[in-house]
């Protein structure tokens, strides 16, 4: 074991006292340690509370807008392509068709004297005829848009049986516009039949000039075979 | 940063590396050592090279505390790196969302300029659909009067003096018949042939009577629609 000399100078024996209680201080946990860690902590917290959450939640949001612009962007892509494949050509030939067969007014005299013509043609000769406007509400629906606009009006004539059902059947197959025939009656005295029928002509306004590009769109080349009928019908009209 | 360790190690070091005090041409010599025997623990800390360490080793407790401070310190520097790192995540989420949305809002504008200008053919298309909507939904349940009048004209000719000479006829092919027969036995069956008609979902006999020289009868029903519609949608 070594021996502490006796010269030891009593200033440095007091600076190591000094030494280790100083070490023995430092070596104790203080308050001071652990306030950056809480500090953190809370920092992290307020920051989480008021900048973190509404800044994901602001992401969030963008990422689901971005996910509606996105799909549609491929929607207006798709009726880019759809509009590109229509000839321009050939749509207008087929809008003025529909709208000969169907216009966008239907005058009631100019019906009502195709009907009174056709009927003539067939050897009838009439003995009632009256007509006026309707507007037909479609099933359930109420709305003004849903409402189907028409000339529409009792008729009756008088003629053989054969001549009558000659005339029913041109209303259909002869007729350039779309008639619908409701409450026929076909009754005999002797040998003249007198037939009465409501006799309705449809049309369509004019719409809207503005298109809504997002909104389901159908393209009319689906329907080939009306759209056919469309054109026989406009071309006995010429 | 508060790191009191460098210091605690410092004073450890200055204090160890403190030299006893030596006299002039005596040297002391070192403490004999057996030879082949290790030092016991805690001995080097004592015995200096040159000196004696005054300054007592650490105990059990004093350790703990020390690697405690440590780990905390440790710990607040990750938990700032976290804090950054978490601050760095978020703000880079946020504005990379934010850059991407802006981006395809500004395609967007492009394509709807671009279906804009071509939005004339939708209109035009939109038209002729709705007019071909209408022709489906008027003409989808109409029917031709002239075949069904034939057809009843035809069944009743097969039952034999029956004659047909009013027909009414209403929406869903609700008809109403009146005519009249040279005996009852043709009525009746000219009634068979119409109920056993394929053609013919319901019938009945609303009225027969007898007028001196014919026999009066009025049948009701209804035809199957289905089967008079093809003749009039072509």
């Amino acid at each position: 074991m070594p021996i502490i000399s006796s010269t030891v100078n009593a200033t440095k024996t007091k600076k190591e006292v000094d030494a280790i209680s100083e070490r023995v201080k430092k070596a104790k946990l203080k308050i001071a340690d652990v306030i950056i860690p809480i500090l953190v902590v809370i920092v992290l917290l307020i920051l989480g509370v008021f900048v973190f959450v509404p800044m994901i939640q602001k992401a969030i949001t963008f990422q689901s807008e971005h996910k509606v612009i996105v799909d549609k962007e491929a929607q207006l892509k798709t009726l880019e392509e759809t509009l590109n494949s229509m000839d321009e050509g050939i749509l207008q030939s087929d809008l003025i068709n529909a709208q000969k067969v169907i216009p966008n007014t239907l005058k009631v005299s100019s019906f009502m004297y195709y009907i009174d013509n056709l009927a003539m043609e067939k050897g009838l000769t009439s003995s009632e005829i009256s007509a006026g406007d309707i507007k037909i509400n479609t099933k359930g629906e109420t709305t003004e848009g849903n409402y189907i606009l028409g000339v529409s009006g009792p008729l009756a004539y008088e003629g053989s049986l054969n001549n009558a059902l000659a005339f029913l059947d041109s209303l259909y197959s002869v007729s350039p516009y779309i008639i619908t025939i409701e409450n026929l009656d076909l009754e005999a005295f002797n040998s003249v039949w007198k037939i009465s029928l409501s006799v309705t002509g449809y049309y369509v306004p004019v719409s809207a000039s503005s298109a809504d590009i997002y909104s389901a769109f159908t393209p009319y080349s689906k329907y080939t075979d009306i759209v056919k009928i469309f054109e026989t019908k406009a071309s006995q009209l010429d | 940063m508060n790191n009191p360790e460098p210091n605690v190690k410092n004073t450890q070091k200055t204090v160890v590396e403190q030299k006893p005090p030596v006299k002039v041409g005596q040297p002391t010599p070192p403490p004999p050592m057996p030879k082949n025997e290790a030092p016991r623990p805690g001995f080097e800390n004592i015995m200096a090279e040159k000196g004696v360490n005054l300054i007592p080793t650490l105990s059990k407790e004093e350790v703990v505390v020390a690697e405690k401070k440590k780990k905390l310190n440790v710990g607040s520097i990750v938990s700032l790196l976290i804090l950054v790192v978490i601050s760095i995540l978020i703000v880079g989420f946020n504005i990379v969302s934010r850059m991407a949305l802006n981006n395809e809002k500004t395609k967007l504008n492009t394509y709807e300029t671009q279906v804009t200008k071509i939005a004339q053919k939708m209109i035009a298309s939109n038209e002729i659909t709705e007019r071909i909507q209408l022709y489906n939904r008027v003409l989808s349940e109409t029917y031709s009067p002239k075949s069904v009048v034939d057809y009843i004209n035809a069944i009743a000719s097969k039952s034999g003096t029956s004659t047909v000479s009013t027909f009414s006829l209403g929406q869903d092919l609700l008809f109403t018949i009146e005519g009249k027969a040279t005996d009852m036995e043709n009525v009746s069956k000219f009634w068979y042939l119409l109920s056993n008609d394929p053609k013919m979902e319901t019938v009945t006999l609303q009225s027969v009577g007898n007028n001196g020289n014919y026999i009066r009868f009025i049948f009701k029903g209804k035809l199957v629609l289905k089967e008079f519609l093809s003749s009039i949608n072509n």
